[in-house]
């Protein structure tokens, strides 16, 4: 599984999932889902959101049994 | 999202396979088939018509089904310019595609109705096999219809019920 710290990130930043949708240009759902764990995005969209939320995307996702950073 | 018409569209269909299952029954007991063999061979077809209400009422549901429907979709085409659908596309209106997201829960619900038209449909020509009124001959695929309706609209709802905006509070 495929975890991440978009959620705690998104509040840093003080975005919407709206917000941060827009900005990576997918939909709020998308977002919502990527938060949960339960979609695991492209790469493509991986680096647009670690470009968004500025951090490296290995410190925004890892897979589970890694250490998080 | 969830009002969205590309996620109720399956809905819709399955509204309008039910005003097809009853006009099915009204063309099927209205205008009935008999047939039979005369003392020379041949094969006689009788053909009587008498109009019954099934048909009456499917032909009147059809004329409110319609164009409600075509109200939704210039309702759905105003609001949503960069997500058009259209009625008479081959392509069903029921595909997102905003994101990728989107288009894996399409190829995943897409994939679920495969799989069980793949079944269905031999199924059901097995089914054909016994000898019955036609009107169950097209109730069996009808069936198959809104069932796939139904599995394709259940899967996508997953994925947009979640409505609720989620802002950051995290702590």
């Amino acid at each position: 599984m495929l975890h991440n710290r978009v959620k705690e990130l998104r509040a840093r930043y003080s975005f919407s999932q709206s917000e941060l949708g827009n900005r990576v240009g997918v939909t709020r759902q998308t977002i919502g889902f990527i938060e949960k764990g339960e979609f695991s995005p492209s790469i493509t969209l991986a680096l647009k959101l670690a470009t968004e939320l500025q951090i490296k995307v290995d410190e925004l996702f890892w897979l589970e049994g890694e250490e998080e950073e | 999202m969830k009002k969205d018409l590309r996620v109720q569209s399956p809905l819709w269909n399955i509204l309008g396979i039910v005003i097809l299952v009853i006009a099915a029954y009204g063309v099927t007991h209205s205008f009935p088939i008999e047939w039979s063999k005369g003392k020379d061979g041949a094969i006689e077809i009788y053909i009587t018509s008498h109009i019954n209400w099934q048909l009456i009422s499917a032909m009147l549901l059809s004329l409110i089904y319609l164009p409600a429907y075509a109200y939704k979709f210039r309702q759905h085409n105003k609001l949503n310019p960069q997500h058009k659908v259209s009625m008479f596309s081959i392509q069903p209106p029921e595909y997102l595609e905003e994101d990728e997201m989107m288009r894996t829960v399409t190829q995943r619900a897409t994939q679920k109705v495969y799989t069980f038209i793949s079944f269905a449909l031999p199924l059901a020509t097995a089914l054909f096999f016994i000898p019955m009124n036609r009107f169950w001959y097209i109730v069996i695929i009808l069936l198959i219809a809104i069932i796939q309706n139904l599995m394709y609209y259940f899967e996508i709802r997953k994925y947009v019920k979640e409505d609720k905006e989620e802002v950051s509070e995290f702590s």
